[in-house]
């Protein structure tokens, strides 16, 4: 019986996560046009722009191998899959126990990946420029994250993003400085990963700058609907990841059917809240340059070894 | 844990976090922008340890603060950015990537020399006083790793910011220590406006390689 | 009462900051001077309580501070004479209050028995010596008193920091509160204090105010500062100003020891003072031959003799300590004294401004006038620690000790002390007995040629007869502070 609640509550989160995730795209899309003192368009903008995808005409080009198709495809699932992972409103779904940190590096890695080879498939310059890029970002993000884990670890004594949810909401934790860097250098890796300002701009359309735009030039159709999806994917698992691990506060949890409601309410509210202020940071910073991207990378790199250096020598002295 | 520690311990992270953003920092406004939150912060937790210890004094502290290293003095130091016309961006005599690893290691090094040593020490002092140490010798760091003046005096207000937060910390220290802080900072910045009008004067920038001429006259 | 000598420097450089023309405002400075001297001798009588309370260390440094600002302020009225149109009256008005605001901080520093009054007047004392250094307002003037404030404002700031930790390492065995910043109290109570704290917090302090004193690591502003800033003030007063920062450094080295010596946790300060004083010597031995400029060269004598008695504090015991105190004490007087009698000569060469004080231009000195020559030659003489130098008598003391408590250092030593008494002997013969530039004429003697007189008898009598309630008090402390 509990399993079965358990079943329906992560099939239920998938859907929200599926069904959510353009949504928040839109909702950051409008809030940053009202930022700038915009209309913007709709919050469902996004949901057309995947149905017009849909039903365009999916083009290879002539250069392209035959596993043109597939990196995608890939890129879709690793995402999805991280995505599903990584608890959004309540915690001890059934995924929870394969929700390890590991393994969503892995699965983001793989995504990437997925995207890169795809951006060097045909051969252009844009393409494998941006993916040099991406390799250049990807090396230092995650070598910050792993850090930063290493001090969630220290923390909670877990290593699934359930298992850390759940020993932070207790409250033993406290507010350390720790966290605070923590938090610091995930929100830095998270803003590279997702390809915002300051490190990439998802609004720009030079290609001499772009970094995930340029990957996906040379796609149409649906792969290009994957791969937009993906990116919408890839922005709230990030939001998720930070939000729950930051404020996992009056999370609902998966076997008591009546703490849903609020949980989900809650989720979207978080949801909204960090769509809000995403847009408000990004316009009030200048995108850096590129070779700048891995200093900033790396002083998130070093807030994560000062975060688990206070939290080691803590530890030792048992305060 | 109580909330007292914590906001304090938080609060004293936030002033470590500015003096570590400082070096990675190469534009002067951010410089100051990050050097007004630190301020900030600290005011704000000279307050609530005033509130922790039931001291007016520190309350005072924080109102000084405030007033002097919160507002007035980023206001006067962007008046001279703009004054002057400095250059925006700042030299750095090292690479930033290992000014940082040297602020990590600095940090480490008060962290690991100040935790076992004050063992005996009141708990709330314990961890503050590591932040403190680090932000002091953070503040030394970008004076040693920026080329220009103002940094270098921004640098060293940011080791002031470490000092007060150690004053604020410790249990029942007499007024006089924040007190001749404020002072000093006031003080140094009279100093230091004379000086960097002065210098504007004999040098058209504020980039003080010059001393090195003295240096091989002298040596 | 011993509030009087403290305030009115203070209250004097208001006065002089505001009203008078630079040569008035120099007497009124001497007078002043004069005044704050007798104060200083005045105090033996009276040492105070509470947060102003001189101990007899205190009180002998603190008259002779008064003695060195009265004999330096003298010689400064010749010097405003001959120098007033290089600045304009308002800058010789801030002179001259700058001149009574090291003065009285430095007299604050000395009496006061409260780690965190000694350290604001060193604070102010860097300060005004700052301005001062930066009075001149040439371009490498502005660079020296660069140099001098970020170096001496990170020094500061270790000093606070360190002053900081000894409070907190006091707090097991005085609670919080003023007790806990007295000297005196922290004396008596070191046994109890946190070992491991004081230790960390005597690191700070050593940097702090060793960049006060000049010791190596943290020197480089002391040899500008001497060459470039107005010279009676930075180079003549600025020795008691070092006093003050070795005396504050002697006295945090007595709370370690003494937590030490009755079983606390602290490690014993022997060794940093040791390895600071040597680097400072070898460091002056090394490059002091290399000098041209006879300020310059004389400021790096200075960081020598900071480190000679930073390694005879280190060394430790009564015996050293003493030799260290007198050897403090007879520097500071010559010093002065040859400061005075430098400005002299660059005046008989012309003119007192920086940059005429290379050996070059001050050689063959015996050609211009016979009696500065001797005297400027005796007191660089007496530098070297050569018989009948009373700095011999202080040397001896601090090789003899060295070789009996520690004889593994005594070779550095001697290194260092032969290096520095080498390069000095080699300029004498140059700068007094040289050939003169051409066109010199033998000019008269200025009066404050005197002064040095006195000033070089002084050391003499110091060293090698030295009255006996001086001997005594000197002794006690030395024994009180082992």
């Amino acid at each position: 019986m509990l399993f079965l609640l358990r079943l329906i509550a992560t099939l239920l989160h998938a859907a929200a996560v599926f069904a959510v995730a353009p949504l928040l795209m839109g909702a950051v899309n409008k809030f940053r046009a009202w930022a700038l003192g915009r209309r913007g368009p709709p919050f469902l903008q996004p949901y057309y722009e995947l149905y017009k995808h849909l039903r365009k005409t999916t083009l290879v080009p002539e250069t392209a191998t035959e596993l043109f198709a597939i990196w995608p495809v890939a890129a879709f699932l690793a995402t999805a899959t991280a995505a599903l992972l990584v608890p959004g409103f309540y915690t001890g779904m059934l995924t929870a126990p394969t929700s390890d940190f590991i393994t969503l590096i892995g699965l983001l890695a793989l995504a990437r990946a997925a995207t890169m080879l795809g951006g060097l498939e045909t051969g252009f310059g844009f393409g494998g420029a941006a993916a040099g890029r991406e390799v250049l970002f990807s090396l230092f993000a995650e070598a910050a994250l792993l850090v930063v884990l290493l001090s969630f670890v220290l923390l909670a004594h877990s290593i699934t993003v359930d298992g850390i949810a759940v020993a932070f909401a207790t409250g033993h934790i406290g507010i350390s400085v720790s966290l605070g860097f923590a938090l610091a250098a995930l929100l830095a890796v998270a803003l590279t990963e997702t390809g915002r300002i300051p490190t990439d701009n998802p609004a720009g359309h030079l290609e001499l700058a772009m970094v995930h735009e340029a990957l996906t030039l040379e796609y149409s159709g649906r792969f290009l609907l994957l791969l937009q999806y993906t990116a919408m994917l890839r922005l709230l698992l990030w939001m998720d990841l930070i939000g729950t691990i930051f404020f996992p506060f009056a999370m609902a949890q998966a076997d008591s059917i009546l703490t849903w409601p609020a949980g989900l309410v809650l989720w979207l509210i978080k949801l909204g809240i960090m769509a809000a202020l995403l847009p408000l940071f990004e316009i009030s910073t200048a995108k850096m340059r590129i070779f700048r991207v891995p200093e900033f990378l790396g002083a998130a790199m070093l807030l994560g070894i000062l975060a688990g250096v206070f939290l080691f020598v803590a530890a030792r002295i048992g305060s | 844990m109580n909330l007292t520690f914590s906001l304090a311990h938080l609060m004293g992270g936030l002033i470590l976090l500015c003096a570590f953003l400082l070096l990675s920092q190469r534009r002067l406004a951010a410089m100051i922008t990050l050097y007004q939150v630190q301020a900030l912060t600290l005011s704000a937790a000279a307050v609530w340890q005033g509130f922790a210890q039931h001291e007016v004094n520190l309350y005072l502290t924080g109102i000084i603060t405030l007033a002097l290293k919160g507002v007035l003095l980023p206001i006067a130091l962007r008046q001279i950015v703009l004054r002057f016309n400095l250059t925006r961006a700042v030299e750095s005599t090292m690479p930033m990537a290992l000014s940082m690893m040297l602020g990590t290691g600095l940090i480490g090094i008060a962290v690991l020399v100040v935790l076992p040593s004050t063992m005996s020490a009141v708990s709330l002092t314990r961890e503050d006083l590591a932040i403190a140490l680090s932000v002091v010798l953070l503040g030394l760091l970008v004076m040693t790793a920026r080329r220009s003046a103002l940094a270098q005096i921004i640098g060293f207000l940011s080791t002031e910011n470490g000092l007060v937060l150690a004053a604020i910390g410790m249990p029942g220290m007499p007024f006089v220590a924040e007190f001749s802080v404020a002072l000093l900072v006031l003080l140094a910045f009279l100093v230091v406006g004379i000086f960097l009008l002065r210098i504007r004067e004999h040098f058209d920038t504020l980039d003080i390689t010059g001393i090195e001429d003295i240096e091989r006259r002298g040596r | 009462m011993i509030l009087l000598p403290i305030i009115l420097p203070f209250l004097a450089a208001i006065v002089l900051g505001v009203i008078g023309t630079p040569v008035r405002g120099a007497i009124a400075n001497a007078a002043l001077s004069l005044v704050v001297f007798l104060l200083t001798i005045a105090a033996f009588t009276a040492p105070g309580s509470g947060l102003i309370h001189a101990d007899s260390l205190g009180l002998l440094f603190g008259a002779l501070t008064g003695f060195i600002a009265f004999t330096t302020s003298l010689a400064n009225i010749g010097y405003v004479r001959g120098a007033e149109p290089r600045l304009t009256p308002p800058l010789w008005r801030l002179y001259h209050a700058l001149c009574q605001v090291v003065l009285g901080a430095t007299l604050l520093g000395l009496y006061a028995d409260n780690i965190g009054l000694l350290w604001a007047s060193v604070e102010i004392a860097t300060i005004a010596a700052t301005l001062a250094v930066s009075l001149p307002r040439t371009a490498s003037a502005l660079e020296a008193a660069w140099k001098y404030f970020i170096l001496g404002g990170v020094g500061i700031a270790l000093a606070l920091f360190g002053t900081m930790l000894v409070y907190l390492a006091a707090q097991p065995a005085l609670g919080p509160g003023l007790n806990a910043m007295s000297f005196i109290q922290l004396s008596s109570h070191a046994a109890w204090m946190d070992g491991a704290l004081l230790t960390l917090a005597f690191v700070f302090i050593l940097f702090g105010y060793g960049t006060k004193a000049a010791l190596v690591p943290l020197h480089g502003w002391l040899p500008d500062a001497y060459a470039e800033g107005p010279a009676p003030l930075t180079t003549a007063l600025s020795s008691p100003m070092l006093n003050l920062a070795l005396i504050a450094i002697l006295r945090f080295r007595h709370l370690m020891q003494a937590n030490v010596a009755s079983g606390g946790t602290a490690m014993p300060p022997g060794p940093f003072l040791i390895v600071l004083g040597l680097a400072s010597l070898l460091l002056v031995g090394f490059s002091l031959s290399r000098r041209r400029d006879a300020r310059r060269f004389f400021g790096f004598s200075s960081i020598e003799h900071s480190g000679i008695a930073i390694f005879a504090f280190g060394i430790g015991g009564p015996a050293a300590i003493f030799g260290g105190l007198l050897h403090m004490l007879l520097q500071t007087l010559i010093k002065s004294a040859l400061f005075i009698a430098l400005i002299r000569a660059a005046a008989l060469r012309g003119s007192t401004a920086p940059g005429n004080y290379s050996f070059s231009h001050l050689r063959g000195l015996i050609h211009s006038n016979k009696y500065t020559a001797w005297l400027l030659g005796g007191a660089i003489f007496a530098l070297t620690g050569l018989p009948p130098s009373g700095l011999f008598a202080s040397e001896f003391i601090i090789i003899s000790q060295t070789v009996q408590r520690n004889p593994w250092v005594s070779a550095p030593l001697a290194v260092g002390l032969l290096l520095c008494a080498v390069a000095i002997l080699r300029n004498i013969g140059p700068l007094i007995f040289g050939d003169a530039p051409p066109h010199t004429k033998p000019v008269k003697a200025a009066p404050e040629m005197h002064l040095v007189a006195l000033h070089l008898a002084l050391v003499v009598l110091l060293a090698f007869a030295m009255p006996g309630p001086i001997l005594h008090l000197l002794s006690t402390m030395s024994g009180a502070l082992q």
